[in-house]
């Protein structure tokens, strides 16, 4: 009944970003452009450098690193989702939904799978087609897929609960735009969007590990490459816990929110 | 001239007497813009950390590149905040509103909006700027130029892809995806660029006019290249108001009743 509910919601969302498919793919090629950046700028360091490898990663290990981080940040589509939520709290949109036999926290869920659903596969084909054409095909082995794909699917569901707490925050605050800039930039830097954690300075890299944001970008990105099974096997539980106490903060912070939530007739 | 600085002078002022009307959310956006950028500077800071240059540029010329963008892209759009949406404001029918005006419609619409989070951007890059200044790596009155070129081509080629949406209809995700090119582009040292991308960049994309040239111009200075920044700026802006002006004659009004606070 429930998947019934959602799946439902999930379905029509995704219909409804097909139908404006060229947007979708227009949008997308964000996605190919900061590839295309990356990978002048990592071939250059590499060159110039005469580096066979930096940090353990060598140069295709490195570019597929980053189509993986950079598919789990932009196919989230966070800051959508988050500025959806605050907009739905300051119009008193909410207030519509109280009434009705749904979650509202579960149904901007499905609507964000539905649209992720659009956005990945367009982005990992742009993207890995930028990267294979500079440095060919990806280090990765099925089991390496596998293990990626399960962490790419706890980063879009950690990604979502951040951007919806965040969202949330438009109870108490008039802007929420400023924190959801901060939390982007602290995955591009802390999370590894933009180049593994074992490139960041010894201290900075132990404490980046043990914060949430390297559960969106490092963690499917590190799998992806090569990874012991006992590494991959704690960037997954890392994800869990942090997914699960994620889901306990938006559930305090929405039933809270929705207590101090007044409505006026009209 | 004087009639159209004053018309910039007259909005600058409301836009700041609006913005701080809403002084909370004033503050949170510009502090927040200042935190952004500063956060995707830090990438270069840990990248430098580690290689110390990349093709003669370091961490200071980083620095340089940093300030200028920023700073030219929050003037852009605190100044000129309509930029970015005319493609919106054309395929919604929104300019009928300046075309009634005994005003030039073009510098009207470009300047009846302000972005706070521009402020954020302007503050840092004013920052960044002088932090460059002062460990020697800026001269001042170069700078100073290049603040305004890079201000002046920013607007121009957002407008320039904006002004799309008079021919093509809705041209919003292209003018998304050109101005997002620009950023992305501008915020990368110059020799990770070669060949066809680096002709991109002097064209299609003109991050190479908005960022690198400048930077490379304050290491060493060279009047023809200064001669050919200048005359892409004129050049550009030559287009924009060919451009604008043809669309106009395209333009058809939505008969869109609208409210102006």
């Amino acid at each position: 009944m429930i998947v019934a509910k959602y799946g439902a919601v999930w379905k029509v969302t995704l219909l409804g970003s097909l139908v404006y498919r060229g947007d979708v793919l227009i949008r997308s090629i964000s996605m190919g452009m900061i590839l295309f950046v990356f990978v002048q700028l990592w071939t250059t360091t590499f060159t110039l450098g005469a580096f066979q490898t930096i940090a353990g990663f060598d140069l295709r290990d490195l570019l597929w690193y980053l189509v993986i981080t950079e598919v789990a940040v932009l196919s989230a589509g966070s800051q959508g989702i988050s500025q959806r939520i605050d907009q739905d709290v300051k119009s008193g949109e909410l207030a519509r939904v109280l009434v009705r036999p749904y979650s509202y926290v579960a149904y901007q869920f499905a609507t964000s799978c539905g649209e992720t659903a659009v956005r990945l596969p367009l982005q990992a084909l742009l993207g890995g087609l930028v990267v294979w054409l500079a440095v060919g095909p990806p280090p990765a082995g099925p089991l390496a897929f596998v293990g990626a794909a399960v962490a790419l699917a706890l980063s879009l569901t950690l990604s979502f609960l951040i951007a919806a707490g965040i969202g949330l925050l438009a109870f108490w605050c008039e802007e929420t735009l400023p924190f959801y800039w901060i939390y982007q930039k602290l995955v591009f830097t802390l999370g590894g969007l933009f180049l593994p954690l074992e490139l960041l300075p010894s201290p900075l890299a132990d404490v980046a590990g043990k914060l949430p944001f390297a559960s969106i970008a490092y963690a499917p990105g590190r799998i992806f490459v090569g990874s012991s099974p006992e590494v991959a096997l704690t960037q997954l539980g890392s994800q869990l816990v942090w997914v699960g106490i994620a889901l306990a903060a938006v559930t305090l912070i929405y039933r809270r929110g929705v207590r101090k939530l007044n409505v006026h007739g009209g | 001239m004087t009639a159209a600085l004053r018309l910039v002078a007259v909005y600058c002022k409301l836009n700041l007497a609006a913005a701080m009307e809403y002084r909370t959310s004033f503050l949170a956006q510009c502090l927040g813009m200042v935190a952004n950028d500063a956060l995707l500077f830090f990438f270069w800071w840990i990248y430098f950390q580690r290689f110390r240059q990349v093709g003669g540029w370091t961490l200071l010329d980083l620095v340089s590149l940093y300030g200028l963008v920023a700073a030219a892209y929050g003037l852009a759009t605190v100044v000129f905040g309509n930029c970015n949406r005319l493609a919106t404001v054309i395929s919604e029918g929104q300019l009928d509103y300046y075309l009634t005006l005994p005003k030039n419609p073009l510098l009207h619409v470009l300047v009846s909006r302000s972005s706070l989070a521009g402020w954020g951007d302007l503050a840092f890059g004013l920052g960044a700027l002088a932090v460059a200044a002062w460990q020697g790596a800026l001269p001042i009155p170069l700078a100073v130029i290049f603040l305004v070129t890079s201000t002046a081509i920013a607007v121009g080629y957002t407008t320039l892809i904006g002004s799309l949406a008079f021919f093509i209809g809705n041209a919003e995700a292209a003018a998304f995806q050109a101005r997002d090119a620009m950023i992305n582009f501008s915020l990368y040292p110059s020799p990770i660029f070669q060949g066809w991308t680096k002709v991109m960049l002097l064209t299609i994309v003109p991050a190479g006019f908005i960022a690198h040239l400048p930077i490379e111009l304050m290491r060493t200075f060279d009047p023809w290249r200064m001669g050919l920044l200048l005359a892409f700026t004129a050049v550009l802006w030559a287009m924009v108001l060919i451009v604008f002006r043809m669309g106009l004659r395209r333009y058809e009004s939505g008969n869109l009743l609208t409210l102006r606070g």
